[in-house]
């Protein structure tokens, strides 16, 4: 589910600066791409060779070539780690899909599936994809110059690459011990210690980026996350501009500037209010409207200090906007809780 | 309730008057009704960003899923806790 898509269309209207179009201007020395996204595939896609070569081969060479990034990280979720919560979000999206019949030992078949949804959402069936593209890709990438392919999944391994025409080298790593692609990055991002490119289509990567700024990684990322031929090609999200619209406009609307990185802590909290992978969202308050209360919701919350929500605090912004969403039927200053304003009947003295 | 709006009481309508004790049921409609979030739901989705943003600021999901609104049945199911 990623975060709610009305908070990127309210950044992409708000922070506007932050999104170019095109070209990117600066090169970045790594990148890493999000390999469990790009397991999905077009219809125009018909056979394996194609799968490969369209969704991992031509973008890794796009990274080296194009980008010029030195070292490309492609990433897949390592499912033995994936936080157990993820599994309300995982039943939800199966919801309604049949999947294909494929077990534990079962070999992929010579063409690809005609029925590829239900078949990339076997998890065994997933799970032979992802040892192909891992088995295979390396080889089928060809830099030049010296570049390093690093290839992290349930394993970790790097390919180093001279343009002298040999195999590449090849380097075993201890595994991450991360469960999410998504979170991946911020291992690889803390241990190269510089700007990163992010090539993936899934907005929570901006908030993960921004946790990074408060956890002191001060390091440029900029997420490739769609693309978009009417505005010239490709879309780049640069995450320290997000930050510093952030910053501004959190001040503004608390008469001050946050400290301790509040601003992104409350940021991740009003995602969450609005539903991600692992929050429940709040029903009938959008983030438009949680935007619209921003001050109100600034002045109501302390995020100093550890990164943990005070309870009451945050209940007491619950109601706040729910009488803001519904003023004739919600009284901020009631007693009774939100939930009892609307069901029961309301005494007026 | 807005103050200066009438509502209706025994199909009369009776100017509001904050010395009388009135009774209305909410004119919010059914479908937002039941939309309308228990104080369980929201302490639920309080304690799920709580968890959010250990696994988002601290990169590691927390420990023990029962403190951040999940619950796990009997069967091993994740649910949410409310």
């Amino acid at each position: 589910m990623t975060i709610h898509t009305k908070w990127m269309e309210l950044l992409r209207s708000e922070a506007s600066d932050a999104f170019k179009y095109g070209e990117l201007t600066t090169p970045l020395p790594t990148s890493f791409i999000d390999g469990q996204i790009k397991l999905m595939k077009p219809e125009s896609v018909q056979n394996w060779a194609d799968f490969l070569y369209a969704k991992f081969t031509s973008v890794i060479m796009r990274h080296f070539e194009l980008y010029g990034c030195t070292t490309v990280v492609l990433s897949f979720d390592d499912k033995r780690h994936v936080p157990k919560a993820k599994a309300i979000t995982q039943t939800k999206r199966r919801a309604g899909i049949q999947t294909i019949d494929f077990g534990e030992t079962d070999a992929l078949p010579n063409d690809l599936p005609v029925q590829w949804k239900e078949s990339i959402m076997n998890a065994w069936f997933k799970h032979r994809v992802i040892e192909l593209i891992c088995a295979n890709i390396p080889r089928l990438v060809a830099p030049t110059g010296r570049k390093r392919l690093i290839v992290d999944w349930e394993t970790v391994t790097e390919y180093i690459y001279d343009s002298d025409g040999t195999d590449p080298e090849v380097v075993h790593h201890d595994c991450t011990g991360i469960g999410e692609a998504d979170l991946k990055f911020t291992h690889w991002m803390r241990r190269f210690e510089c700007p990163m490119l992010i090539e993936a289509t899934d907005g929570d990567y901006i908030p993960i980026a921004l946790g990074l700024k408060a956890a002191g990684y001060a390091h440029p990322v900029v997420i490739l996350k769609a693309w978009n031929n009417d505005k010239g090609g490709a879309e780049f999200v640069h995450v320290d501009l997000i930050h510093a619209f952030l910053k501004t406009r959190f001040a503004r609307a608390g008469m001050g500037a946050a400290e301790d990185f509040g601003e992104i802590k409350l940021f991740i909290t009003l995602l969450g209010l609005s539903g991600t992978d692992f929050t429940r969202n709040l029903p009938l308050v959008s983030p438009q409207k949680i935007w619209a209360a921003l001050p109100l919701v600034v002045r109501t919350f302390s995020m100093a200090g550890p990164a943990a929500l005070n309870l009451q605090q945050g209940k007491r912004v619950v109601e706040l906007l729910y009488a803001e969403a519904f003023p004739k039927h919600i009284d901020a200053f009631s007693r009774r809780s939100v939930w009892s304003q609307v069901k029961g009947l309301c005494c007026v003295l | 309730m807005e103050s200066g709006e009438g509502f209706v009481l025994c199909s009369l309508k009776i100017p509001f008057l904050h010395t009388h004790t009135q009774a209305q049921a909410s004119k919010l409609g059914a479908r937002n009704k039941a939309l309308i979030p228990t104080d369980a739901r929201i302490h639920c989705t309080l304690r799920n960003i709580n968890f959010l943003l250990v696994y988002w600021l601290e990169f590691r999901p927390p420990a023990a899923n029962e403190d951040f609104g999940f619950r796990i049945t009997a069967e091993g199911v994740v649910q949410w806790d409310d």
